[in-house]
């Protein structure tokens, strides 16, 4: 096959027409394309997966089932696509072929929920257990261990639970489900799993206290994490625990009290030192460690080695003669500014968009709203001109239990070249200051440098906070033309009311003349540069994009006399921040302000979710639609009447674009980027509710507005976002960030 | 009179406030670091919630009650009400649930009750802080007088010893500071120094007796107090023939110990002595305040005595500065006159940093003989010298090891001049290598009862020989400085004296035999010098370590 200039097709050509065709609808098309080439399954799987689910998507099943017959017959069936397959088999009635994928896929398979589903539908004997697990519960256990080992934490968790159903005695295994749990961010049966353990008593109950507490913390049960932390600080456990417990409330002045009790001449001997001090090297105490180091503490191999070999930088530093001075001296911020060599000018060539190699990190591909914006930037860029072979996306972790790879098959679809680092995170030892970093930035950096140093990119761009911070620490060591760090919420100054410590860093790296910093909202730029002490305009805006394809607008506005029960939509996760009960009770009072019945729909899952049924039920609000998975958002909101949020804090609500992109009149608290998210002039206007409202004060406001706005035209909300978050003005700002000839983009 | 403890950390100012403000007695406890246990049945006291968290697993509480002191933290209210909110629920959890939470001031106070915490104040009235001197800076602490740039850290200071002398009060920034300096600011308004108490001595180092001599010239001036001392001197005998109380101590040096484990050792047995003997006063005479008396004094409940400084001058120029930064620690500096203008760097540099010590100057001190002066001819009886010119010879081995021959000049020349020598050891030293075989040796401490006896003097040029010698005797005296001694620049003072036509020194460079020989042909013809007659500085000096001055 040869392309429109009579060339042999590549793969890249191949993908990028491959997208056009599907983009247009055509996948009959792609499917022939893809089949007449000289590419077939085994030699370009990910092209063929692409496919298959692409038309699996666009509801043309039986191209998807010949395109996984082709994968199937090349032996490179991927288990999802597999399990997929039975499943639509089973469907059309087709059990003969759901039973030949089951057994030659997943005959062994014991432990997949969806897997079992499959077996029982079909009648199949299970896998294993022919031996009983409590004949071996050593083998038991290295089994288990060797699935943590492997990142197979959700099978793990299985295993786990299977044998305490059997009734298995073995005290390993509550921890074992604890970690699994926790693992795979199942925070609360975490949570409950430590506290079975705690409540054994026993040696465990104390790091069994320090689990909860870090799972009550994830889930923000601040009642609960006092009420543990209140139990390990009245326990005389071990130094080791306690201070854990001061880090992780990142309380100081606490740990520093426990520490200095620690150094004591008669409780000296009572500590793990050397436990203490990969503690204190975790969080970026440096000051703490060589003050514990000076008083004559034996800090273990580990730590010893980190500071032989960073030795040069610390000598910078000098040694803290209090232990209040040697609070004030953490990692990273004691090691800055950066080294003057690593300010040397850098190439002024402008990105050549067919040429250079841009370089994107992020932490995961979870379902959240920066991921999604994170494949929108993607996606903008092959849109708008940058070969496919030239972006390269490096995710620090990809793991499938942890739902890490949700937006991995829109990723793919687009054709770029994706880095999982997670198993480069777990190799290796890092030496001299990458030694001497606190262990996220640490490890990230560990695995990101050497991909920068193979792929040697024109532009290293990083996402969020985490994938900001390693990009821009790894970029500046490597000298990388140009470093671009892409915030997407507010600051992460405060947590609890205390600062995390990546201010100094920021500012450090914004200081570099190679590094530009971005928000993706008005309030954010002011908050980053407030927060970092520097002009907004250093700054930069980056939009969020919506796909204005997957999401149709509402054909008409509601007749003014439709007395229907009106639908109000809330999407955002069941936490604190999002005010999921105030956001209740706003629709609660809204009810006796309305002529009109209102029905209350959300969508999302967190740590109120239970709290939010109670309340629901409490309220009266018996008719709440709570959808606490993974739907359609498509067809949430094309169901819905209205949109509200009413959180505490946001960036720029992707929720709300889309709301609005689909036509719905929103109402959203004044907080974050939400002033520059909502359409403010004409009929079709949001409503803007004062942050500090309570639910009367907010049902109040609403009703009058809400009466008018699901009246009036959806179009203009749609134009609103189309005009502000396409993905062209995301192309034409990211090009100017990269430096390119025509800032703006290709367009 | 109260009895209870005090728990805190010892390098938290408001701990080291709290010890002063609290005015604790005998049976109290203010312990530094860790655990401390009441004293019958008076509250315990915690410097904050985070030290009631790290403690309270490790303490036996029983019927004392317990008060904790809630700080507002470098985050605002919500990480230390947060604190306060796990300390209850901690005591909860200990079987504790009668704790009382005490705030430091009442705006401190407020905050916490709107936080919903149930807390009093310590101060009731805030003192105002518009005519503040200094502001308090905290994380880490420091301190900015309103004239200077530079802060003071805090990290061996007790703040409560500064406070009393800071009489406009101290301002914070915000939060703890603002507490904090509150607090400073009452409790440097309500405390005192200790009155009463003895006055401990510091003597620093081995050698040489001019600290040792100073001090005790200091001491005898004081009469109506108890005088300790504490001296690494190997003539401590001597303060005990002064009838003075003394502890010897040994120095790292002396012990081949390690100088931290030293000074580790030191500071507990200082602090304990310092508990025990409650002085109203430390003096510390050397050419630095050593950090282990900084340490120990930085200890909680250590604050009431001062800090006296006897800082003697005539620094070379090469001296190590830093040692001078060391005044931050005094509460007050005395500099004991010189009759040489001093040039040196204790009179021409300037610390980066300085604390609230005054420097008060007073005439040279010396040390009066407690049994006068004696005449010519019960000096030259007790000393069962003859007729004849005599002249004492008081070079100390370091003397003579600066000039090699000078022994054997001077015995030859003198010989020429038919004048005898009379030469003085050192209390602390043998006989000095190159004397003439014959010589006559003497140990002679004080000398200064003594001087009539002679018709001149030949002496080095520290301190107190210096001042003695030109304060107090009328004959010919010839100085041979001591030209490799670190930090004292006894050539400017030779020069000084031989530029006045008080004494003649021997050239620094160059063949002596001539100042020698014009030296003893003035010893030889009885000639009297007309010196000036000063008063000791020792008097002025006691008064103002009494506090009376």
């Amino acid at each position: 096959m040869q392309n429109e200039q009579g060339a042999e097709v590549s793969v890249a050509w191949l993908r990028a027409r491959q997208i056009e065709l599907v983009n247009a609808g055509r996948h009959a098309d792609a499917f022939r394309l893809l089949s007449e080439s000289r590419y077939g399954p085994a030699d370009a799987p990910e092209l063929w997966k692409s496919l298959a689910r692409q038309t699996e998507l666009a509801g043309h099943s039986g191209i998807a089932r010949l395109l996984r017959d082709n994968l199937l017959a090349a032996g490179v069936y991927a288990p999802d696509l597999a399990l997929a397959d039975a499943e639509d088999a089973l469907a059309r009635g087709d059990a003969s072929r759901a039973r030949h994928i089951y057994r030659s896929q997943f005959a062994e398979e014991a432990h997949d929920p969806r897997v079992t589903a499959l077996r029982d539908a079909l009648g199949e004997p299970a896998p294993r257990q022919a031996r009983p697990i409590r004949d071996d519960p050593n083998g038991l256990i290295r089994e288990i261990e060797q699935l943590r080992r492997d990142d197979r934490a959700a099978e793990a968790r299985k295993l786990v639970e299977l044998a305490l159903q059997e009734g298995i005695g073995d005290p390993r295994l509550l921890p074992l489900l604890a970690r699994t749990c926790e693992a795979v961010r199942d925070y609360e049966a975490a949570f409950e799993a430590w506290r079975g353990v705690a409540d054994r008593g026993g040696d465990t109950a104390g790091a069994a206290r320090l689990g909860m507490l870090r799972m009550a913390l994830r889930l923000e049960w601040l009642e609960a994490a006092d009420a543990v932390a209140a139990r390990v600080f009245a326990d005389d456990g071990p130094l080791e625990q306690r201070l854990a417990a001061g880090l992780v409330l990142r309380r100081p002045r606490l740990w520093a009290e426990i520490l200095r009790q620690g150094t004591l001449p008669g409780n000296r001997a009572q500590v793990r030192w050397d436990r203490v001090a990969t503690l204190l090297l975790d969080a970026g105490e440096i000051g703490a460690i060589l003050w514990l180091e000076a008083a004559g503490l034996d800090l273990g191999p580990d730590v010893r080695a980190r500071l032989e070999a960073g030795s040069d930088h610390l000598a910078r530093i000098g040694v803290p003669r209090t232990l209040d001075a040697a609070l004030q001296i953490r990692s990273p911020d004691a090691f800055l500014p950066f080294p003057d060599h690593t300010r040397l000018p850098r190439r002024s060539r402008p990105f050549d968009p067919r040429r250079d190699r841009v370089l994107l990190v992020n932490s995961t591909l979870a379902a959240g709203g920066a991921e999604r914006q994170f494949v929108m930037l993607v996606r903008a860029l092959v849109e708008n001109g940058v070969a496919p072979e030239c972006i390269h996306v490096a995710l620090l972790s990809l793991l499938e239990d942890r739902g890490e790879r949700h937006f991995l098959p829109q990723l793919e679809d687009l054709g770029v070249t994706i880095r999982n680092l997670r198993q480069a995170r777990l190799d290796g030892k890092e030496d001299g200051l990458v030694g001497l970093l606190p262990s996220m930035l640490r490890r990230d950096v560990h695995a990101l440098e050497p991909l920068v140093e193979e792929l040697r990119p024109a532009v290293l761009h990083g996402w969020q906070d985490r994938g900001a911070l390693a990009a821009g620490w790894v970029g500046t060591f490597a000298s990388v033309d140009r470093i671009v760090m892409s915030a997407r919420n507010m600051t992460p100054g405060l947590d609890r009311g205390m600062d995390t410590g990546t201010g100094g860093l920021y500012r450090a790296l914004i200081d570099q003349p190679n590094v530009v910093l971005s928000a993706n909202s008005q309030a954010g730029q002011a908050d980053y540069a407030d927060w970092l002490g520097v002009e907004t305009s250093k700054v930069q805006y980056l939009p969020n994009a919506v796909d204005l394809g997957a999401i149709k607008t509402k054909a008409d506005a509601a007749p003014v006399d439709d007395r229907s029960p009106l639908r109000l939509l809330g999407v955002f996760r069941m936490a604190p921040n999002k005010r999921p009960l105030l956001w209740l009770r706003t629709v609660a009072a809204l009810r006796d302000r309305l002529d009109r019945p209102v029905r209350p729909v959300l969508v999302g899952q967190g740590p109120l979710a239970a709290e939010v049924r109670r309340l629901a039920g409490e309220l009266g609000l018996d008719d709440l639609d709570f959808a606490p998975g993974q739907v359609s958002t498509e067809k949430v909101y094309a169901e819905a009447d209205a949109f509200l949020l009413m959180s505490r804090v946001e960036g720029t609500p992707n929720v709300l674009l889309e709301a609005q992109a689909a036509g719905l009149p929103v109402a959203a608290t004044l907080v974050g980027g939400v002033l520059d998210a909502v359409l403010l002039t004409g009929p079709s206007a949001g409503l803007l509710i004062p942050v500090e409202y309570g639910p009367e004060e907010a049902a109040t406001a609403i009703a009058p507005w809400l009466t008018r706005a699901v009246a009036a035209p959806g179009k203009p909300r749609r134009a609103f976002v189309a005009g502000n978050y396409s993905i062209e003005a995301l192309a034409g700002t990211v090009m100017g960030l990269y430096g390119a000839v025509e800032a703006g983009g290709t367009r | 009179m109260k009895d209870g403890a005090l728990i805190g950390s010892a390098a938290d100012p408001a701990v080291q406030l709290l010890a002063a403000w609290l005015d604790g007695g005998p049976g109290w406890f203010a312990h530094p670091d860790g655990l401390g246990q009441g004293g019958g049945t008076g509250p315990i006291w915690f410097g904050s919630a985070e030290t009631f968290l790290a403690t309270v697993a490790r303490l036996d509480i029983r019927d004392a009650p317990i008060r904790v002191v809630l700080r507002r933290d470098w985050s605002g209210l919500s990480g230390a009400g947060q604190a306060a909110q796990l300390a209850l629920a901690t005591a909860r959890e200990r079987g504790l649930p009668d704790i009382q939470c005490v705030a430091i001031t009442e705006a401190a106070a407020a905050q916490f009750r709107r936080a919903g915490i149930s807390v009093d104040a310590l101060l009731k009235d805030e003192p105002g802080a518009a005519e503040a001197d200094v502001e308090l800076l905290d994380a880490p602490w420091r301190l900015r007088w309103r004239d200077r740039d530079r802060p003071l850290l805090l990290d061996q200071i007790n703040l409560a010893r500064i406070a009393r002398h800071v009489p406009g009060g101290f301002v914070g920034a915000g939060g703890d500071a603002a507490d904090v300096a509150a607090l400073a600011t009452a409790a440097g308004r309500a405390s005192r120094a200790a009155t009463g108490g003895p006055v401990l001595f510091m003597i620093p180092n081995g050698i040489g007796l001019g600290h040792l001599t100073r001090c005790l010239a200091m001491a005898e001036e004081l009469p109506s107090a108890r005088s300790v001392f504490w001296s690494y001197s190997h003539a401590s005998n001597l303060i005990e023939e002064a009838g003075f109380e003394v502890i010897s101590r040994p120095n790292a040096t002396h012990l081949g110990a390690p100088v931290d484990d030293w000074r580790a050792w030191e500071t507990a047995a200082f602090g304990a002595l310092v508990d025990a003997l409650q002085p109203a006063a430390i003096v510390v005479d050397g050419p630095e305040i050593d950090a282990f008396v900084a340490r120990a004094l930085a200890v909680p409940g250590r604050h009431a005595p001062e800090v006296v400084w006897v800082r003697r001058g005539q620094w070379r120029a090469a001296s190590d500065t830093r040692r001078l930064d060391t005044q931050v620690f005094a509460t007050r500096v005395i500099v004991p006159g010189e009759l040489a203008p001093d040039q040196g760097p204790t009179e021409t540099y300037v610390p980066p940093v300085s604390g609230p010590a005054p420097i008060d100057r007073v005439a040279p001190i010396v040390r009066k003989p407690g049994i006068g002066w004696l005449s010519r001819r019960e000096a030259r009886r007790g000393l069962g010298l003859g007729w004849g010119r005599t002249c004492l010879v008081s070079l100390g081995g370091d003397a003579l090891a600066d000039r090699p021959g000078l022994a054997g000049t001077i015995d030859r020349v003198a010989r020429a001049h038919r004048v005898r020598l009379v030469w003085a050891i050192s209390p602390l030293a043998r006989r000095p290598a190159g004397l003439p075989d014959d010589a006559d040796c003497r140990v002679l401490y004080p000398l200064t009862p003594f001087l009539e006896a002679f018709d001149g003097v030949i002496s080095a040029a520290g301190y107190n020989s210096f001042h003695e010698l030109m304060t107090g005797y009328d004959r010919p005296v010839l100085f041979a400085p001591v030209r490799s001694d670190a930090s004292d620049d006894q050539s400017a003072r030779a020069r000084h004296a031989a530029a006045e036509g008080l004494a003649l020194s021997l050239p620094e460079d160059g063949p002596i035999t001539e100042a020698l020989a014009e030296f003893f042909a003035s010893v030889r013809a009885g000639t009297r010098i007309d010196r000036p007659r000063l008063e000791s500085g020792a008097g002025a000096a006691a008064m103002l370590i009494a506090g009376k001055a």
